[in-house]
C-alpha cells in the first residue's frame, strides 16, 4: 500500500468522513539509483550547511523567507498550519459540476481518497452517487503549505482527487490563436466527416512508452552480460545473474502490457 | 542511455480520433498550446472541425529522444495538446484494498438529490489561491516584529453511520434554502 500524503476530513453537505490521501500515479516505472562510482555504494540526498559543510538533520532545519541578502523571516510548521486551519484539515465540497465541464487544461495531478475504518459507508455512497450522476465535487484545501483547487470524482469504485490549476496560472492563448481566418465550408464538412469516420474506441494500452521499453531492454542486456553489482560493504548476499535478469524482465513486462 | 533514444522527428502524428468522455482524467498530464507557424487557414479549420465534431485527436510524437502521446483538442479557436500518462503509470484502485459496503437505496437517492441541489457551473475564475496571500501577510507581520495571532481549527466530527440518512436530509433542506 502506498504511503499517505495527507489526512483529514472530507465534507459534502453536512456529511463528514475522515479520509487519507494517497498518490494515484507514479511518473514512469524506470528510475535509477545513483551510486558512488568507486565502490557502487548508493548515494543519498542530504542538506549540507553552507557555513561548515556538515549534514543538517531534518530536526535542525528551519524555514526562512528571504528578505535581504542574508536576512530571513522564520516561519514554523505550526504557523503555516495556523494560517488556514480549516482548509489544512478538511476538504469541503462547495459545489458539484459536470465532469465534462472541466476543461483538461486544468487537470494537474491525481490522487486517491481512502476512507478511515468505520467510514466506508458514506464513502461508498459518495462514489456511487458521483458515478451515477457524472458529477465531480469542487473544493479547496491546503496540503504541505500549498493551497489546491481540486475535483473529486468516482473512478473504478474509488474517490479520485485531481488537483486543478488555478485560473491565474493559465497562460493566455491570445498570442497563439490565429486571428480571423476564412474557412471553406466544403472543406470543413469534408474534414469533419473524415474525423467522424476515423473515430475509434480509446484503448490506452495501445500507447506504450517506447523510450522506457528500449531503456529496459538495454538494462536487461547488461544484466545478462554482467549481472548485478553492489557495494563490497553491503551486508546482503550477492544475487545471481539469473535473478537480476528476471527482475528486469518483470519491469519490462509491466511497461509493455 | 543514448541507445534507448527514439528517433526525433519534427512532426506530431494524429493516430485516430476519440470521444473526449472516453479519456480517464487520471491520464491527463501537462497541457500545451499549439500555435501555427504558417498555414493559419488549415490550423483554424482543424480547430473548427474538432469543435464541431466534439472529438479529440490522439497524437504521438517524440521530443529530445523520448516518445510521447497526447490528446489534441480545440479550446475555442486554439489547439491544445495535453500529454497523457501511460496506463502503467497509474496505480490501480484495487491496490487501495477498499472495503465495500452496501448502500441503502434511500441514502443513494438522497445523496443524488443533494448533488443535484448543489450543482453549479464550473467557473475556475471564482477560485483564488488565498493561502499564498495570507502567507505573505503573515510574513509581513512577523518581519515588522508583531506576533500574528494563530487561528485554531474546529475539528469536524465524522458522521455516524446511523445518522447518515438524517444528515443527508438535513443537508438537502439547507441546500434548498
Amino acid at each position: 500500500m502506498p504511503s499517505y500524503l495527507w489526512s483529514g476530513t472530507l465534507t459534502f453537505g453536512l456529511v463528514t468522513l475522515p479520509v487519507q490521501l494517497s498518490p494515484a500515479v507514479e511518473s514512469g516505472q524506470v528510475s535509477f539509483q545513483m551510486l558512488h562510482k568507486k565502490d557502487n555504494a548508493p548515494l543519498e540526498r542530504k542538506y549540507v550547511c553552507s557555513k561548515d559543510d556538515k549534514v543538517v538533520s531534518s530536526r535542525q532545519q528551519a524555514r526562512g523567507f528571504q528578505v535581504g541578502k542574508d536576512d530571513y523571516v522564520i516561519i514554523t510548521d505550526s504557523e503555516l498550519e495556523s494560517l488556514a486551519p480549516e482548509r489544512s484539515r478538511s476538504i469541503e465540497i462547495d459545489r458539484f459540476v459536470d465532469i465534462d465541464d472541466i476543461d483538461p487544461i486544468y487537470f494537474n495531478r491525481p490522487y486517491y481518497l481512502v476512507p478511515d475504518e468505520g467510514s466506508e459507508r458514506p464513502y461508498t455512497l459518495l462514489v456511487q452517487a458521483l458515478a451515477e450522476t457524472g458529477q465531480a465535487g469542487i473544493a479547496k484545501f491546503v496540503m504541505k503549505a500549498r493551497e489546491h483547487l481540486v475535483a473529486i470524482l468516482a473512478v473504478d469504485e474509488a474517490l479520485c482527487l485531481i488537483t486543478l490549476h488555478f485560473e491565474r496560472q493559465r497562460v493566455s492563448a491570445e498570442d497563439i490563436t490565429p486571428g480571423k481566418t476564412r474557412v471553406s465550408h466544403d472543406e470543413l464538412d469534408e474534414l469533419s466527416g473524415h474525423i467522424r469516420r476515423a473515430t475509434r474506441k480509446f484503448d490506452p494500452g495501445k500507447f506504450r512508452n517506447e523510450y522506457e521499453i528500449e531503456l529496459m531492454k538495454i538494462v536487461r542486456k547488461k544484466a545478462r552480460k554482467e549481472g548485478a553489482v553492489k557495494s563490497p560493504k553491503a551486508k546482503t548476499k550477492k544475487i545471481k545473474k539469473q535473478k537480476a535478469v528476471k527482475k528486469v524482465t518483470e519491469t519490462l513486462k509491466n511497461i509493455r502490457d | 542511455m543514448d541507445e534507448a533514444q527514439v528517433d526525433t522527428e519534427r512532426k506530431i502524428e494524429v493516430r485516430h480520433f476519440i470521444k473526449e468522455e472516453e479519456i480517464d482524467p487520471r491520464m491527463y498530464n501537462r497541457p500545451y498550446y499549439l500555435g501555427p507557424e504558417s498555414g493559419k487557414n488549415k490550423y483554424a479549420m482543424i480547430a473548427r472541425a474538432l469543435n464541431e465534431t466534439g472529438r479529440i485527436a490522439l497524437c504521438t510524437w517524440s521530443m529530445r529522444g523520448r516518445s510521447y502521446y497526447g490528446a489534441l483538442k480545440a479550446v475555442d479557436d486554439t489547439l491544445l495538446l495535453v500529454t497523457m500518462r501511460h496506463e502503467h503509470e497509474i496505480f490501480p484502485v484495487n491496490r487501495l484494498k477498499l472495503k465495500k459496503r452496501k448502500v441503502k437505496k434511500k441514502e443513494l437517492q438522497s445523496a443524488k438529490s443533494l448533488i443535484r441541489e448543489m450543482h453549479d457551473d464550473f467557473d475556475p475564475s471564482e477560485y483564488r489561491n488565498e493561502y499564498q496571500q495570507e502567507l505573505m501577510h503573515f510574513i509581513e507581520q512577523k518581519a515588522k516584529g508583531k506576533k500574528p495571532k494563530k487561528k485554531r481549527a474546529k475539528r469536524r466530527k465524522p458522521t455516524k453511520p446511523s445518522e447518515l440518512q438524517k444528515m443527508l436530509e438535513k443537508s438537502l433542506q439547507e441546500a434548498r434554502q
